[in-house]
């Protein structure tokens, strides 16, 4: 995947900064790979033409304007949504990873020469920012939420261009906290959101409590949400192929382990699968969508699936 | 304990074993330290995982280790010495014996008070926990302090041990020292030999003359780098001299055994007290010079005396042996008493006709007192001559026979010349010990002339034929016998001299006591042989009787330091008023008196330490003397190196080759070879190890 070069690799992607622009070079690039537009309006206000691209759909073409100019025209509505869409960011310490050890207490930007690595949170960032952006693009309206053992930040869907800045904007100034324990802002949020919608979880998943999180996001799904959880890995926690003997130290509770990985590889991907299935079984059994998202897969692996899910929705 | 044949690889066998420990030092990653998103899949594999992990590395590491030092010593040949007691080494305790060089090199200069003064050094770095002992040795060994003495009983005989004039012989002390420390279980065991490792000293040492392999042996050298020394190494002088005798030489054989020649050194010859007579000599390096000095005209004027004298060289660094000590007798005639057996009238039958004759002819040249008797005399008559002859005598008594040997025994010269009247049962009788011969039958007929026998050979290397020996000084050939007595030799010191052309022989030999007996096989008168009638008859009997007279095998007068004298002799004299006098002219105390087997008393004297002359005097006899001189081996200072004695004395220590000296010299070689290899074949076993450890190695370090 990572091969073709219509896909961006976050990694280069990191080096841009400007989150907007990221997002913008994320979906653009996406949307113009599609035969069919996404951009679907039901009403019904016209609002201005616009040229025909390639890819829009031709029943848009007004042909009376083809007529007068020669040249093809697109109608467009002042399109009215009906999906809200939430956006939820686990911001746990862990989602920090992988840090460089000589930076490893500090949160702030990464030097040039860790370019390479690009945290989970990194990654959650940008896909939050694109999910936004195109959401935006869409008329949807998003809203975004990030918590770690509280919640931090709460930001209702809406679909005005300037919310999309403020999620932006938030997105640059993330707190995270040594703690996981994200059943009780999930609760919170599920109170909170009263319009049915599309609900997005990105988060590694490393909760202090397993069923305090799944029961979190089932009170979403009660509430008639669809829920997708972008279950964001490192590649380093997925295969775990370290070479030499290593001073594992916890990114949340600091504790301690020197060990010799070679000797403990099989043993850790046994416990780690296990830990694997049974997130993916149990949110299967909720009715959530399960994704396995590799911070090293580009970001539009995630807006596909989450297209299909906004589909399958309205 | 295990020794090494290249112990060498062992040493690398050690350092390649830190190989593996320092490249797992260094390879000892510094654990990187990493912010891990979260420690609980780790901390669920790391316990039981990292710990046989690590269990695993461990056995790797012990297992190269292990390899490369096994390697090392495979290579090393190890093999085990065959020390009878491991326990011997272990332990603090020190076991010291220490042997000092008493022989009379170490007068050399200040080779002495240097060895005391090196053996109270070594002293000095041993304390009361250690075993010390003390040897004295020259010629013997002498334990003055057993092992274990205190020191200061050790630090006292050192300061009381004197020089001896004796040689030298380091083994014994050696193997004395090894003895006294055999038993010994506990503690390191030391030899220290103190002395100036002359080379005479180990002229004893043969091959399997080893130290036990566990005596450890150090060598303090305190001889000069260079040394000078000359001695007197021997006089030849005939021990009686005849007054009238011709030509008598002393010869002093004197011995320059430094690296410079000397030149024009004095040589004094010293008789009586007073200087007869000096030499000078030139001596090259390592060599010998005699002095001769002519003494017959020493005794011209004088009566018959015992003489006492030495041989004098100036001082040099080492003085003892520059004095070398004589003694001889002068005579001024030979008195022979001829027991003649078968008297006759008119005068020209007699027995002792052509004897009487010849004697008297001859006595301008050799003065021969002859004295004729009809039996034979009493002992005191006989102790009067020199030479006793029996012509044709039939018969003796058991008195007559013990007389005889007596005298022979004595000194006394005997010939026995036979006849018709001889009765060879009494000559085998009594006289059997005395005889050199037994006559078995009479051989030809007297009155028979055309059958005879010549005297075909005879000894030329004989003192008697010696003066016949150059072409035309005598044949013996010419004589013709017409009848001899069969006889055929007894005992061990018996010689044939002559022998008549048909082998039988003519003339015998034999040595008894201190005397000589010769036995005639014919007539000394024309009954029997035509011998009287020819030319070498008158110097045949002259050199005879001077052969019996003054010839002696043994100087009995002459001894070397340490030796024991047995004097004879003092039948009529009070024993126990005997006095001894040494060179010092100290009464020195008699150490033994006892009787020989014909009950007459023989003093035994011991304390021969000192060279010089000694006398004996008794109450009512002139004094006698007899000189004692050094054994000049030991003059010769010529050391041999250390690096060599200890291989000598050290080998290759193996015990059983040392012990097994009743087996066959090559059982012995293939036993000590068969012992050596098979206690070398570890190497074998320890390769093997070696591959055995690299599979396993191999088989693990793929499992991690």
């Amino acid at each position: 995947m990572r091969d073709k070069p219509r896909f961006l690799n976050p990694a280069i992607l990191a080096r841009i900064g400007n989150l907007e622009f990221i997002a913008k070079l994320v979906v653009e690039g996406f949307i113009s790979g599609l035969h069919k537009s996404p951009y679907h309006g039901f009403s019904v206000e016209f609002s201005q033409y616009r040229q025909y691209m390639p890819g829009d759909d031709t029943k848009h073409i007004d042909w009376k304007a083809y007529a007068r100019t020669d040249r093809y025209y697109i109608k467009q509505f002042e399109e009215e949504t009906n999906l809200n869409c939430y956006l939820l960011l686990d911001t746990s310490r862990s989602m920090m990873y992988p840090l460089p050890e000589e930076n490893a207490s500090e949160t702030g930007p990464r030097s040039n020469n860790t370019i390479e690595k690009i945290t989970k949170l990194q990654y959650s960032s940008f896909l939050i920012a694109s999910l936004a952006y195109f959401m935006a693009r869409q008329r949807d309206a998003v809203g975004f939420a990030y918590f770690n053992n509280t919640l931090h930040e709460y930001l209702p869907a809406r679909s005005s261009p300037t919310h999309l800045h403020t999620i932006l904007l938030k997105l640059e100034t993330l707190e995270t906290a040594k703690r996981t324990r994200m059943g009780t802002p999930l609760h919170q949020i599920a109170e909170r959101l009263t319009k049915r919608g599309l609900v997005i979880f990105i988060s590694d998943l490393y909760d202090e409590n397993r069923d305090e999180l799944i029961a979190g996001l089932e009170h979403l799904r009660y509430h008639g949400h669809e829920v997708i959880v972008f279950h964001v890995l490192a590649q380093e926690e997925l295969n775990f192929d370290y070479k030499r003997p290593i001073r594992f130290i916890d990114s949340e509770t600091d504790e301690e382990i020197s060990t010799t990985p070679e000797a403990i590889q099989a043993s850790y991907l046994q416990h780690f699968n296990e830990f694997r299935e049974t997130y993916g079984v149990a949110l299967r059994q909720a009715d959530i969508d399960y994704n396995l998202i590799d911070t090293a897969m580009p970001i539009d692996f995630a807006l596909s699936s989450y297209l299909a899910k906004r589909q399958g929705f309205l | 304990m295990p020794f090494f044949l290249t112990p060498l690889f062992a040493i690398a066998g050690i350092i390649g074993a830190s190989i593996p420990v320092v490249i797992h030092l260094l390879n000892r990653e510094r654990a990187q330290r990493l912010i891990f998103s979260t420690l609980r899949f780790i901390q669920m594999s790391h316990q039981t995982n990292v710990q046989r992990h690590h269990l695993k590395r461990m056995l790797l590491l012990l297992l190269r280790i292990l390899i490369l030092t096994l390697l090392g010593l495979a290579f090393a040949r190890p093999f085990f010495a065959a020390a009878p007691d491991n326990v011997q080494q272990n332990g603090a305790k020190r076991n010291v014996l220490m042997i000092l060089d008493t022989s009379y090199s170490m007068q050399y200069q200040q080779n002495f008070p240097t060895a005391k003064k090196e053996a109270l050094k070594i002293l000095a770095n041993l304390d009361d926990t250690d075993a010390v002992g003390l040897i004295l040795t020259s010629n013997k060994p002498s334990v003055v302090a057993p092992l274990g003495s205190e020191l200061s009983h050790i630090r006292a005989a050192l300061n009381t041990a004197v020089v001896t004039n004796e040689t030298t012989d380091y083994l014994e002390a050696l193997q004395t020292a090894d003895e006294i420390l055999e038993p010994v279980l506990i503690g390191q065991k030391s030899i220290y030999l103190i002395a100036d490792m002359q080379r005479s000293g180990w002229n004893n040492f043969i091959e399997t003359d080893k130290l036990s392999p566990d005596v450890d042996i150090t060598f303090i050298n305190v001889r000069a780098e260079r040394t000078r020394n000359v001695a007197i190494t021997g006089i030849s002088v005939p021990p009686i001299i005849l007054n009238e005798q011709k030509a008598t030489q002393l010869v002093a054989r004197i011995y320059n055994f430094g690296d410079e020649p000397v030149e024009n050194m004095p040589v004094h010859l010293i008789i009586d007290g007073q200087v007869m007579s000096t030499t000078k000599l030139d001596i090259e390096s390592n060599d010998i010079n005699d002095a001769i000095f002519k003494i017959d005209s020493l005794f011209s004027s004088g009566n018959e005396a015992t003489h006492t004298g030495w041989v004098e060289i100036p001082d040099d660094a080492l003085t003892i042996d520059n004095q070398h000590y004589f003694m001889l007798k002068s005579l001024t005639s030979i008195k022979v008493l001829c027991v003649n057996g078968d008297y006759r009238t008119p005068v020209h039958q007699n027995e002792t006709f052509f004897l009487k004759m010849a004697i008297e002819a001859g006595s301008e040249a050799v003065p021969i007192d002859l004295t004729e008797t009809r039996t034979v005399p009493d002992a005191e008559t006989l102790a009067r001559y020199d030479v006793l002859i029996l012509a044709n005598v039939a018969e003796f008594t058991a008195n007559d026979a013990n007389v005889l040997k007596e005298y022979v025994s004595t000194g006394g010269g005997l010939m026995v010349a036979v006849g018709d009247k001889v009765q060879g049962d009494s000559y085998q009788g009594e006289l059997s010990a005395l005889m050199p011969c037994t006559f078995v039958q009479p051989f030809g007929d007297a009155f028979a002339r055309e059958e005879f026998w010549l005297i075909a050979t005879v000894n030329y290397e004989h003192p008697i034929f010696a003066p016949f020996k150059e072409p035309n000084h005598g044949d013996f050939g010419k004589a013709r016998v017409y009848q001899y007595l069969e006889a055929v030799p007894v005992g061990n010191d018996t010689s044939i001299i002559a022998t008549y052309d048909d082998g039988n022989p003519a003339l015998f030999e034999k040595t008894y006591g201190t005397g000589r007996v010769l036995c005639f096989t014919s007539t000394l008168d024309r009954e029997w042989t035509d011998l009287p009638i020819r030319a070498v008859y008158l110097p045949f009997l002259h050199e005879s009787i001077k052969y019996l007279a003054l010839k002696r095998d043994r100087r009995p007068f002459d001894y070397h330091v340490g030796d024991s004298i047995e004097l004879r002799g003092f039948e009529d004299l009070d024993t126990q008023k005997l006095a001894i006098f040494n060179p010092d002219n100290e009464e020195m105390r008699l150490n033994l008196i006892t009787e020989d087997n014909q009950g007459a008393p023989v003093v035994t004297y011991q304390n021969t330490g000192m060279p010089g002359i000694y006398s004996v005097h008794a109450p009512g006899a002139p004094p006698r003397y007899f000189v004692v001189n050094l054994d000049t081996v030991e003059s010769n200072l010529a050391a041999r190196e250390i690096e060599e004695l200890k291989s000598m004395l050290m080998g290759n220590n193996d015990a059983n080759a040392t012990r097994a000296t009743t087996l066959p010299a090559e059982e012995l070689v293939s036993k000590y070879h068969g012992d050596v290899e098979k206690n070398q074949g570890v190497w074998v076993y320890l390769l093997l190890a070696v591959c055995a450890l690299a599979v396993i190695e191999m088989f693990f370090a793929n499992r991690i």
